[in-house]
């Protein structure tokens, strides 16, 4: 795609200008405004552009020289679908900074903006833009042309709550939702119960046979997702219809299973989570703590998730784990990071430092630790997850309709 | 910062001028909308005796910073960080330093005065400015600045279009003289306006600094001659005592 660069003058440096070029800036919608930090030298403009992005670099082993950002500021420009760059202060900096801010084109811009605040390019920044097509735009004129910030549309979405759904066991789901529910809170319900069915067939076309335990552990899985029990109810009352025509019968026992749920702490993939997450210029750390707490999945069961088990654009992780499309961005720029290095089909996500085998557990409880420790978030760790399959069959049980035909 | 009479001077009143009660309200619009604001005007004339003051009657944080003669952007940053955290930073480059800064100047409102601002290079100001205009800082930005400090900051566009209060200074008049320095201190209150004048013309020339220093020196003589009031002779006297000390500067 062909990025179109375009020059602000604001030649009287309007405060009224940079302040509304500022609200503009929401990586949500695509548009992501940069103020540059006064100076030469150093990491140069592509840390100012991650920091724009929300990345930290407090944080330890962050790479910190220009030719160790360049490649994580296309990737994280990329992963994050961004649309417009909006470079502030662009006089400020020098042909060099101007070369790597074109250079960020490859990440796909639609557009790159050099906002600058004297009345004519210098010679060097014109020399930058030899042989590049430009057009301008009047500053007062210029937030216009980018798109309304939707942070608050964005913040409803998120707080958008499951509709209650009735006792009935899973032959009867559907009809009785239908019954008791209007139109609207009927057809989530719906599009939840037929995910489960979904999940549950993908689960069973990668087995042949199935034990009680592995069951147990999918149904585990299956509702973690979720933080509200009407959608966990609906997504089991899903996956219970289709193991049931593969000849399996799950029997739920709702009072048991309603206080299982309860008792067991959950940490949502949520907005807030991934906007934590977003404070890592490492890919394999916010795509690590990303999936660590979609899925819940111990260090070793991490480590053996591959290229294949996500989708290009890391809107599902295999296993019927739908990755929230505020986190997606988070898997996306470790898939591309991952991609760029030759990564395909079977090879690992997440590989060794030194290596291009899979991570070791170690490895990762280690990079879980480090996320842990800045941002306060908490992860599954082996130890933790040495129950909950007993626990489950206390409000699951599992009946093989061939045992019961013998 | 304590607001301090010159020397220490004991026994001074505060003379509430035109540009101290300016300065008041200054300071008090500046937090208000965490805004820049600027006083200038010669050396001596109050500016940051009013600054102080006025900062002292506000309720927000305040942190003075004064830079020496031409600091570059990493002395600025370094020295900025020193002032606000109590610790001097371990670490030295531009990007770690600033985002430090911007989050201490994130966590709440405060008043930030930089003394002698006239000696800030175009690019400390567009530090000054880049911390200021980040939108998670809250700080109000008072610069204070003598002979020079308005021309240097009213160059930049990036300043003079912020200035959002701005407060000139100036050496006394002969007839501010005659009204204020009778109240300013109690050596001064029988004076004659001659006498009065004559300090003004041959030492003070308008500045309170000057006042302050004469004043200063003619309290611990008019001690010694166990006179309450300044009187010629010792007008005369303390004229001598600078005299001799300029001429053996």
């Amino acid at each position: 795609m062909r990025t179109l660069i375009r020059i602000v003058h604001d030649a009287n440096d309007d405060p009224a200008v940079l302040r509304e070029l500022g609200r503009a800036h929401d990586p949500g919608v695509g548009v992501v405004v940069v103020r540059p930090t006064p100076g030469r030298g150093g990491a140069g403009i592509t840390r100012d552009v991650l920091r724009a992005l929300g990345k930290r670099f407090d944080i330890a082993g962050t790479p910190r020289s220009a030719a160790g950002l360049l490649s994580p500021a296309v990737i994280w420009l990329g992963a994050e679908h961004t649309r417009y760059l909006v470079i502030t202060r662009a006089h400020l900096l020098d042909s060099e900074d101007w070369m790597t801010l074109l250079a960020l084109r490859q990440a796909g811009l639609e557009e790159l903006w050099f906002v600058v605040h004297e009345p004519a390019l210098s010679p060097a920044q014109r020399d930058a833009l030899a042989g590049v097509k430009f057009s301008e735009i009047e500053p007062a004129e210029a937030a216009s042309y980018l798109p309304p910030h939707q942070a608050a549309a964005a913040t409803t979405h998120m707080s958008e709550s499951h509709p209650p759904v009735p006792r009935a066991d899973f032959a009867a789901f559907l009809t009785r939702s239908a019954e008791l529910l209007d139109t609207a809170e009927f057809q989530l319900v719906e599009q939840t119960y037929r995910r489960g069915q979904r999940v549950a067939e993908q689960w069973l076309d990668r087995r042949r046979r199935t034990t009680p335990a592995e069951l147990h552990a999918f149904l585990g899985h299956l509702i973690e997702i979720d933080d509200e029990i009407d959608a966990a109810l609906a997504l089991l009352r899903g996956a219970q219809s289709r193991l049931f025509l593969a000849g399996l019968l799950v029997q739920i026992d709702v009072g048991r299973f309603s206080a299982w749920y309860d008792s067991t702490p959950r940490i949502p993939l949520s907005a807030p989570v991934s906007q934590l997450l977003r404070a890592f210029v490492s890919t394999r750390h916010a795509a690590l703590a990303a999936l660590s707490t979609l899925t819940r999945w111990d260090p070793a069961r991490l480590a053996r998730i591959t290229i294949d088990d996500l989708d290009q654009d890391a809107s599902e992780l295999r296993g019927g784990h739908e990755i929230p499309e505020h986190a997606r961005a988070l898997v996306r720029a470790h898939l591309q990071a991952r991609t760029i290095d030759g990564a395909c089909g079977a090879d690992p996500l997440f590989i060794g430092q030194e290596s291009r085998t899979a991570a070791s557990t170690q490895l990762l409880t280690d990079h879980l630790d480090t996320v842990a420790a800045r941002t306060g978030l908490q992860f599954v760790s082996r130890a933790q997850l040495a129950a909950p399959t007993d626990r489950i069959a206390s409000w699951a049980t599992i009946i093989k309709l061939s045992d019961v035909q013998r | 910062m304590r607001a301090s009479h010159h020397l220490g001077l004991e026994g001074a009143r505060i003379i509430q001028t035109e540009p101290l009660l300016l300065t008041e309200r200054a300071l008090s619009d500046l937090l208000d909308a965490l805004a820049m604001g600027v006083l200038h005007g010669p050396a001596g004339s109050g500016k940051t005796f009013a600054a102080a003051l006025a900062a002292g009657a506000q309720r927000a944080d305040c942190c003075w910073v004064q830079f020496p003669s031409r600091p570059t952007m990493l002395h600025v940053a370094k020295r900025l960080l020193t002032q606000l955290t109590g610790t001097v930073p371990r670490r030295a480059n531009r990007f770690d330093l600033s985002e430090e800064l911007i989050d201490v100047l994130s966590s709440r409102e405060r008043l930030l005065v930089v003394d002698e601002a006239q000696w800030l290079n175009r690019e400390c100001i567009e530090y000054l400015r880049h911390l200021h205009d980040d939108p998670s800082t809250r700080f109000a930005l008072l610069l204070v600045g003598g002979d020079g400090c308005w021309e240097v900051l009213s160059r930049e566009p990036m300043l003079r279009s912020r200035i959002y209060r701005r407060v000139r200074f100036g050496a006394m008049s002969a007839q501010t003289v005659l009204v204020v320095i009778p109240n300013y201190h109690a050596i001064y209150r029988d004076a004659s306006p001659e006498l009065l004048l004559l300090i003004d013309d041959r030492y003070a020339h308008g500045t309170f600094r000057e006042w302050a220093s004469f004043t200063r020196s003619a309290q611990v003589l008019c001690h010694e001659q166990r006179e309450d009031r300044v009187t010629q002779e010792i007008v005369d006297a303390v004229l001598g005592l600078q005299a001799a000390d300029a001429q053996h500067a």
